[in-house]
């Protein structure tokens, strides 16, 4: 069972966004989406979450297995909310409209603030928290949420190395514990390669590949998305790694 | 098990959107006090106990004697009760607007006349003093109904403006200031052509709370109290909008839903509240940063403390418009902000700028 993305296009005032994009995301792996500054990486994000309208289908099969969780590029800071009403408002849908959220979905809460292991900052206000905390706030919102998909764009592009690998981690165990299927849009190739299972590659709106992540991270493929020579070297243990040649001439 | 109650009770999770018992109390204990001292003093000053006993007189099989002359009741019943009613509900309901349109605007600098309803509101009343139409009709009073309607009008304009020029926040509030800007313009020009009314008009826009019986109250009341319910449904909503537009239609929001909702509400509560009372500043915007810095953020908070510690403020300083000058009275909205501005400056500076 597959989220199947089928000839998705995004129009933005007679200028091509996306085009045609068709891919076939399997439930249960972490997709990286690749791709330069302003090649469509979040607005494919916000077309799969239902957030910007587009042409083109989608078929999430959602109805079936959960919902939706979108985490956006900056995500807001609001000032004087604790970390515990920051991931409380996860629950939103969970809630008739007119009432407060229950004691279950106060436990909800706990244990995706526990699992995230932020149990003695649940007090803190969200805006004191390093950007390491916040995004691991975010996570642990969409735990509570119960989504089942998540799309995560670009979480780590403000996080010093430390923190990209932890908030890394905690998004592989979470997506084996929750068997969540997990789409992120990266900009760390080596984090891609280590990370993801399959791998989509964008360029100018356009999908230039897709497939398993060790089969599309081709040199010549990084190299044609980013305009510029990459190399991929093995290393001893036969993990690889990405260098990206700078041409500062 | 008494250890793992009160850890329940203490984990932040739990104590989410929840206000501290004592100060609830507190805020319990201002309403109460304002309410109740605004009843026995006065110009004419009634003993609290008699005032209390004929009070409680209205409850069913008691039957007390209040030792208040006729006099004292009739001050009582149709005097200082509709006012103290007619306060609460001015000061509540224009609160609760502005913690609306902070909301929904995610701007500290939101009040209830944003949307050009003050400008709106004082020239549908310049109108109808100019015009002189309370003439044409015996014992009808026009002014607020020009009010409530240039309000409304003022708000509906600023509002197609906005949409024309953006679905963003920040078009609707810069609608708004044009709109202000144009009507105020307006108003002034009419003022300027007839000096003669100068006066009236100028004490009808500096807000007062006066009436004598109920019919103010009737009017306000029902309007008050169902547009603050529907704000009070809608507070979850509002602190969903505390986050970016994507991220709170990503968790189930409807942004757009709710602004044009809480938009509407405000709008109405606005309106209202300055037909029958003029233009009172300061209450829509200090009361909400009040109830923020002291309470919390979070609009299940917000909303609901600000409908009572605002109406409770206007009842408290209506207290002072009566007595510090009496027999004569002080315009309210002088006092709103003669208190209100260094009040709401100390808070401020507790809060060392966490707004």
């Amino acid at each position: 069972m597959n989220i199947e993305i089928e000839n998705l296009s995004l129009t933005i005032r007679n200028s091509n966004i996306l085009n045609r994009i068709s891919a076939s995301v399997p439930y249960g792996s972490v997709t990286a989406v690749l791709g330069a500054n302003g090649s469509g990486k979040s607005s494919f994000l916000k077309c799969l979450a239902g957030i910007i309208p587009y042409q083109g289908k989608i078929k999430t099969r959602l109805d079936k297995f959960g919902k939706i969780s979108y985490v956006p590029q900056r995500p807001a800071v609001p000032i004087g909310m604790t970390l515990a009403e920051f991931v409380l408002l996860g629950r939103f849908e969970y809630t008739k409209w007119y009432l407060s959220e229950t004691s279950l979905d106060r436990e909800k809460c706990e244990e995706a603030i526990t699992s995230l292991s932020l149990s003695q900052l649940a007090g803190r206000f969200v805006e004191t928290l390093s950007g390491g905390e916040l995004q691991r706030a975010v996570l642990a919102r969409a735990v509570a949420q119960e989504a089942t998909l998540l799309l995560l764009d670009e979480p780590t592009s403000a996080l010093d190395i430390v923190n990209q690998i932890e908030v890394m981690s905690y998004l592989v165990t979470l997506q084996k514990r929750h068997k969540l299927t997990i789409i992120i849009a990266l900009h760390d190739l080596n984090l891609a390669l280590n990370y993801s299972d399959r791998t989509l590659l964008l360029k100018d709106g356009g999908m230039i590949g897709f497939g398993k992540t060790r089969n599309i991270m081709s040199a010549e493929k990084l190299s044609e998305v980013y305009k510029s020579p990459i190399e991929i070297r093995s290393q001893e243990d036969g993990n690889k790694t990405i260098f990206v040649k700078y041409n500062l001439s | 098990m008494i250890k793992l109650e009160r850890t329940v009770r203490d984990n932040a999770v739990f104590k989410a959107f929840k206000l501290s018992f004592s100060l609830k109390i507190a805020t319990i204990l201002c309403f109460v006090a304002a309410t109740f001292s605004a009843l026995f003093i006065g110009v004419t000053p009634l003993s609290p106990s008699s005032v209390l006993v004929e009070i409680l007189n209205i409850l069913p099989f008691l039957n007390l004697n209040s030792d208040l002359s006729e006099l004292e009741a009739t001050i009582l019943w149709q005097w200082r009760l509709p006012r103290v009613f007619l306060g609460f509900f001015v000061g509540a309901s224009l609160a609760v607007a502005g913690a609306g349109f902070q909301g929904i605007f995610r701007n500290p600098l939101a009040d209830p006349f944003l949307l050009g309803s003050a400008a709106g509101a004082g020239l549908g009343a310049t109108f109808v003093i100019i015009l002189n139409i309370n003439s044409w009709v015996i014992n009808f009073d026009f002014v607020p109904v020009g009010a409530f309607l240039g309000a409304l009008g003022a708000t509906i304009i600023a509002t197609f403006i906005g949409r024309i020029a953006g679905s963003a926040p920040a078009s609707l509030l810069l609608a708004g200031v044009a709109t202000a800007s144009f009507l105020t313009a307006c108003q002034t020009y009419l003022m300027q052509r007839n000096l003669m009314t100068l006066q009236e008009i100028y004490g009808w826009l500096i807000g007062r709370i006066s009436t004598s019986g109920w019919s103010e109250v009737s009017l306000i009341a029902p309007c008050s109290l169902v547009c603050f319910f529907i704000l009070f449904l809608h507070r979850k909503e509002l602190d969903l909008l505390r986050l970016s537009e994507e991220e709170a239609v990503a968790l189930g929001g409807n942004p757009k839903r709710t602004r044009r909702l809480i938009i509407v509400t405000c709008a109405l509560l606005t309106a209202v509240a300055v037909s029958v009372s003029g233009l009172i500043a300061f209450v829509g915007i200090i009361v909400p940063h009040i109830v923020r810095l002291s309470m919390g953020y979070s609009y299940r908070l917000i909303i609901p403390f600000s409908f009572l510690l605002g109406g409770s403020f206007l009842v408290f300083t209506d207290i002072i418009a009566r007595v510090a000058i009496a027999p004569a009275e002080l315009p309210i909205g002088v006092i709103t902000a003669f208190l209100g501005a260094p009040f709401f400056a100390f808070i401020l500076i507790l809060a060392r700028g966490r707004l």
